[in-house]
């Protein structure tokens, strides 16, 4: 009954004229996005939050979570009509999706994207309105030490799931919890690393390394590659022609329903990912089909299940970023970070004391859906007309935008040095297969984690074992040994039962 | 692991040993339990760690992966890059607007682009910023000699 009301208030909020706007505003930047190859959810969300400082808390956040969310549904017009994703969650569509297209049923493939879209989006919500709360008054009987052991076992598991090397993982998420070092010691007042430069007094702000290393990074790996034109398939501007059939509805029933649990459970792990949820998504499809020999041939719910279980992801992330403080993936901790930026304390605390900007973010997602599903279906063939777009017009605009953005938080030039800096970086990082996210989680979760990690030795009189002395962050503790320790059993377990075999 | 983390983990190895040199200079406990230097030498010691780890590794296991690796810096990836560095060099003395224009001018000759395509999409670009950003926004934005 709590979380009814709570609900009607957000909608109360969520439907105001400026916070629809905003959020209209986000879901369109979000399928745009979405569509364009060279910028992603995480780049998209750092280049807009500055302009949002000016605004209210509330109504930025729901404009920022639009982009959020509304990538993932541009992500499969690409990958549906070009066989090249927009974004790494909709990698899986080209699979049948392209293959649909192929056989003259663009329309109906993109119809039904945006349909699994919607329902898996709209029940993730629900899945989020029941489990946030509870999680939060779990977390509320947490001290210090309970939330140090949490955020070592989210970053853990971020760094056990994010790339193909755990340990390469880990390492960007020391540097970004390095990089959270810089400036004021938020207990002493002392400066750290700032080697006389008052510019970096403030710390480095994690605008500045998201946007270097998702933005310019991208746009560095792409410069000089031929980008010829696109050659895509006509899509039907008719609506009828854009709608799947009641067969194809009847077919994809299971699909939805699939996809929508598998892609809110991982979006609840931190660091899973939604490429993870909709790959996942993908194999139980066809291990479900009575048809599995028509996967990769053109089968609707090989597009249904893995769009819905990147939509339902977006839902799951924000269950423990909203109610934990904890975020799971790089776009998560930015919209971490921007709530950071507007003066709000993240945690556990959040639903209590800011249930307008929570309640209202919840009830914003919904009318976001519907929003998205009414701008997808009529709206694709103008969408994928930006394909057109040759990609050296567009990404000196997606490096003014990432410099208006960055100078814009602190009308810093050092800021902009930084932003090379940190764009040649994310440059690197992606030839040498070093994981960014979880350098940015890092870079959010830095002061809070220093800060419970202190808060522990006052209470514990630098005691180290009070870490391991109180059940709950014990047992965490416990859970972030084994994660760390996974990678060597499981090498350990495989030459053990294939000797001989050099892994 | 490729060989290139053989260097890459060395490298991270000798930063973490700077950030435990750095951070052993700052107080390691204080009044309040842990000091300023606490956390950051920590982190030091775990970037040691995984550093070693991954030089370890890259070097019982190489794979030449990086032999069919695209070339990482070509000609036009470095000369874009130098216009970057240029464009922040050159923020204060010509604006952003201007300097803006200049820089698409620049990326899009480099690509290819005839000179009249080049010009009109950056005086485009440089205007629809400063209508966009300047006068719709009001975002701050360093001005030039032209008051733009």
């Amino acid at each position: 009954m709590d979380v009814l009301s709570n609900l009607l208030h957000g909608f109360q909020v969520a439907l105001l004229p400026a916070n629809l706007l905003f959020c209209l505003i986000g879901v369109t930047v979000g399928t745009v996005v979405g569509i364009l190859p060279g910028i992603g959810t995480t780049a998209a969300v750092s280049i807009l939050l500055p302009l949002t400082f000016r605004m209210d808390p509330t109504t930025a956040m729901i404009m920022l979570a639009g982009i959020y969310y509304g990538t993932k549904y541009g992500g499969s017009t690409t990958s549906i009509l070009v066989n090249t994703p927009g974004e790494s969650s909709s990698v899986v569509t080209c699979i049948d999706g392209y293959q649909m297209a192929l056989q003259g049923r663009a329309g109906p493939a993109l119809g039904i994207a945006a349909i699994a879209s919607f329902i898996a989006g709209t029940l993730g919500l629900i899945g989020l309105i029941v489990l946030g709360p509870l999680l939060t008054k779990v977390a509320l009987s947490f001290g210090p030490p309970e939330y140090f052991a949490l955020m070592v076992m989210g970053l853990t598991t971020v760094a056990y799931l994010a790339g193909r090397s755990m340990t390469k993982a880990l390492l960007t998420t020391a540097l970004g919890l390095l990089l959270s070092t810089v400036g004021f010691d938020i207990f002493t007042g002392k400066l750290r690393f700032t080697y006389n430069q008052s510019d970096l007094s403030d710390g480095i702000s994690f605008v500045v390394v998201a946007t270097g290393l998702f933005a310019v990074g991208e746009v560095l790996s792409n410069v000089g590659r031929s980008s010829s034109q696109m050659e895509m398939f006509h899509v039907s501007s008719r609506l009828r022609d854009l709608l799947p059939t009641w067969q194809d509805m009847r077919d994809c029933v299971g699909s939805f329903i699939r996809g929508t649990l598998i892609g809110f459970v991982v979006g609840v792990l931190p660091g899973a990912g939604s490429s993870i949820s909709s790959f996942l998504s993908y194999g139980v499809e066809k291990r479900f089909s009575s048809h599995p020999e028509r996967f990769g041939k053109g089968a609707i719910q090989g597009v249904a299940g893995p769009e819905g279980a990147n939509n339902a992801d977006t839902a799951g992330a924000m269950v423990p970023m909203l109610s934990l403080g904890l975020p799971g993936s790089g776009g998560t901790a930015v919209l971490l970070g921007a709530l950071i930026l507007y003066g709000i304390q993240p945690g556990p605390l959040l639903f209590q004391q800011q249930p307008k900007l929570v309640w209202g973010l919840i009830a914003s997602m919904y009318v976001g859906n519907v929003m998205l599903l009414i701008l997808n279906l009529p709206l694709v063939p103008l969408f994928a007309s930006m394909l057109r777009l040759p990609y050296r017009f567009l990404y000196p605009l997606i490096l003014g935008f990432c410099f208006v953005g960055v100078y814009s938080v602190r009308q810093s030039t050092t800021d902009l040095w930084l932003l090379l800096f940190f764009g040649v970086l994310g440059y690197l990082f992606r030839i040498y297969d070093y994981p960014s996210a979880p350098m940015v989680l890092g870079l959010v979760l830095g002061p809070l984690i220093e800060r419970a990690l202190r808060q522990s030795m006052v209470l514990s009189q630098g005691d180290p074992t009070i870490f391991v002395t109180r059940p709950i962050s014990a047992s965490l503790i416990v859970v972030s040994i084994l994660l760390l320790a996974a990678p060597v059993m499981l090498a350990f377990f495989r030459r053990r039962e294939m000797p001989g075999v050099e892994d | 692991m490729t060989r290139s983390d053989r260097w890459i983990g060395i490298l991270f190895f000798l930063f973490g040993f700077l950030v435990v040199r750095e951070a052993s200079k700052l107080e390691f406990t204080s009044s309040y339990g842990a000091g300023s230097g606490f956390f950051p030498f920590w982190l030091g010691v775990a970037t040691i760690v995984s550093a070693t780890i991954v030089t370890l590794y890259a070097w019982r296991n190489p794979s030449d992966a990086d032999s069919s690796a695209p070339k990482i810096w070509s000609i036009k990836k470095l000369l874009a890059l130098t216009a970057l560095l240029g464009f922040v060099f050159t923020l204060d003395l010509l604006g952003f607007v201007t300097g803006f224009a200049f820089l698409v001018a620049f990326l899009l000759k480099l690509e290819g682009e005839s000179w009249r395509n080049a010009v009109s999409v950056a005086l485009a670009a440089g205007v629809g910023f400063h209508l966009f950003f300047v006068r719709l926004l009001s975002v701050a934005l360093p001005v030039g000699p032209l008051g733009f």
